[in-house]
């Protein structure tokens, strides 16, 4: 276990998901850090802040990232702003001698069309989905980048695959927020009205979620026992339709499911995506935590929070 | 037309300059130690100072071949980074109105792929040691298509081939192939030794482009590259036994050529597909390298004394 572990995107979902587990860990000192603690986009700060806290390793989860529409809108600044931080994380790594760094990918990144489930050595065999691919290309760029990395400086870079994660602390912002935040947030704020809800396209979509917590268990893990130059994905399998995640967000919130409207005209999205992520869970034996449960404690959470000033990135 | 250069010092950077002095386009270079372009604030500085430029040819980057790209990967991949994301910044902060005109590399090809065609440019495994430099091509076309799609800017990219001439790296251990075979043979010419050799059976195939041809064709397509991706060569390929013979009798020598079968020379054949060159742009460069080896050879014998020891990173 490492003394000091820095851990960069705390704010964000996954990063206070560590933070919340913190306690499980008392040998360790975290030191999380958000965009006004340091813009890691810029070399001297990110040097600077990490010759500050001196850690021993860093849990790199800071991205810019954002839905469909903010990825069409400001492509340049997503590859732009991603990379520089990648950059800066490894470089600060390299030069102030951290002993681990964990980067972080994400399965949006895998081709459109690669075969289902999606192992990682498929990374870089076809186009990401054409919304995103600016994105998608920064998140393949750190697979050359650690074995860059390693094989030049030996340093111990690790890159760990999410997917469709989702908890406390997640971005509910209209532009930035993925579906299941989407969707929480105008159930919550339209739930005293009769009126429909509409959703893109015709909710037949499979996807996968992981829970904000196990996410953060899983990095802690790999923390301590994976070392491999190979990308791993570390999300949960569990697959639900658009609709299925629709209607239990709507009976969870006690919304009449018959106010959720599917416009068939708009596209739906790719029809299945799933990953493999076998050979994590025979390395950990990882248990996840059921898709429904960290859903109502989203939830929970979202409506307890609503209404106090800044708890909920709106 | 006004012209910005970026790695107008260089190698093709050289060809450029003198083809546009003769075509009295008027053109501004600039060397690393003027502007550091991994530095920001000096990207911007020279793209600030060079505002009423209206084409932006950007040739730097930071790479050698043999097996420099195997000790320094990460090195190439950080310095071409930053170099590739500070270009099209300055480009869009300060110079939105000119056209960027970047050159590729075959290399950041799928390793597998068996037709170069520029539609599958992004996409398959990258395998070799020139991965690292290989994906910071990638990230500079990823670049250009984000900038343009993000801020409406007019970028193109174009793909050359091993391209071989004066003025280029003759070092056996930083040098491609034709240029290492260059040297030599011409240095096997001098000193009368009786036997050369060359690694594989010289039945591998690669495509060759003599540089200034390259350049004439890059100042053709100036005005009409929109928004593109093109590969920039004659599109079939010339064996190495080919190659090697034209440069030896071309240097003089008279001795033995022995191609050894047990050196490892990589994948059997790799050349571009150029049916866009030929049929969108109407341009078609010929196979031919035997003028412009015979000029290369006695360019290099003639400054051989200050060349043969010449190493490309101090």
């Amino acid at each position: 276990m490492y003394k000091k572990i820095l851990v960069t995107g705390g704010m964000g979902v996954l990063g206070s998901a560590v933070e919340a587990i913190v306690s499980k860990y008392p040998q360790s000192e975290f030191v999380f850090s958000g965009s006004k603690d340091c813009n890691l986009t810029k070399f001297e700060e990110t040097i600077t802040f990490v010759e500050k806290h001196k850690p021993d390793a860093i849990i790199h989860t800071a991205a810019v990232a954002g839905g469909v529409q903010y990825s069409r809108k400001y492509p340049a600044k997503l590859l732009r702003d991603n990379i520089l931080m990648n950059i800066n994380v490894l470089e600060a790594a390299r030069l102030m001698n951290v002993q681990k760094t964990i980067m972080t990918l994400s399965t949006g990144m895998y081709p459109e069309n690669a075969p289902n489930p999606i192992k990682e050595e498929y990374i870089h065999n076809g186009p990401p989905h054409e919304s995103n691919y600016s994105y998608s290309f920064a998140k393949r760029l750190i697979d050359p980048s650690i074995k860059a990395y390693r094989t030049e400086y030996s340093i111990n870079a690790i890159g760990l695959v999410s997917n469709g994660i989702f908890g406390e602390n997640m971005n509910f912002r209209s532009e930035e927020a993925v579906m299941v935040g989407a969707l929480i947030r105008r159930f919550y704020e339209n739930k005293d009205s009769h009126e429909d809800i509409t959703i893109w396209g015709d909710g037949s979509p499979l996807r996968e979620y992981t829970y904000s917590n196990d996410l953060a268990r899983a990095f802690m893990w790999c923390l301590d026992h994976y070392d491999d130059a190979q990308i791993m994905n570390i999300g949960s399998t569990e697959e639900h339709s658009v609709k299925e995640v629709a209607y239990m967000i709507a009976e969870i919130m006690g919304i009449d499911q018959e106010r959720i409207v599917f416009d068939t005209s708009k596209p739906s999205g790719i029809l299945k995506k799933s990953t493999d992520n076998s050979k994590f869970v025979k390395l950990s034996g990882f248990q996840y935590t059921p898709f429904r449960i960290g859903l109502e404690r989203t939830i929970q959470w979202f409506c307890e929070n609503y209404d106090k000033p800044g708890q909920v990135r709106l | 037309m006004r012209v910005l250069i970026t790695g107008g010092t260089g190698f093709i950077g050289k060809h450029l300059q003198e083809e546009l002095s003769q075509r009295q386009i008027e053109f501004v270079v600039f060397s690393k130690r003027d502007y550091d372009l991994t530095v920001k604030e000096q990207a911007e500085a020279v793209f600030a100072s060079n505002r009423n430029a209206d084409v932006i040819l950007h040739f730097a980057c930071y790479q050698a071949a043999g097996d420099f790209p195997a000790k320094h990967p990460a090195e190439q991949f950080h310095i071409n980074n930053l170099i590739h994301i500070n270009v099209l910044e300055s480009w869009r902060k300060l110079m939105p109105h000119a056209k960027l005109i970047a050159v590729g590399s075959t290399c950041a090809y799928p390793s597998r792929l068996k037709t170069l065609v520029e539609d599958r440019f992004m996409f398959g495994e990258i395998h070799g040691s020139v991965y690292a430099y290989a994906f910071t091509k990638r990230l500079l076309y990823t670049g250009i298509t984000a900038y343009n799609d993000q801020f409406q800017l007019n970028g193109s990219y174009i793909i050359p081939p091993t391209l071989f001439g004066e003025f280029d790296d003759f070092n056996e251990a930083t040098a491609h192939v034709s240029s290492a075979l260059i040297a030599r043979f011409v240095r096997a010419a001098l000193e009368n030794l009786e036997e050369v050799e060359i690694w594989g059976d010289g039945s591998q195939v690669r495509e060759f482009l003599y540089v200034k041809d390259f350049v004439r064709a890059v100042l053709d397509l100036i005005k009409p590259l929109n928004h593109d991706i093109l590969n920039i060569g004659p599109g079939k390929g010339t064996t190495i036994k080919k190659l090697a013979i034209t440069i030896s009798r071309a240097a003089g020598f008279n001795g033995r050529l022995f191609f050894n079968p047990n050196r490892y020379v990589g994948i059997k054949e790799k050349f571009m597909n150029t049916g866009k060159l030929e049929q969108k742009y109407k341009m078609h460069l010929s196979v031919d390298i035997s003028e412009g080896i015979k000029r290369t050879v006695a360019w290099y014998a003639q400054h051989y004394d200050e060349l043969k020891n010449k190493r490309k990173f101090e």
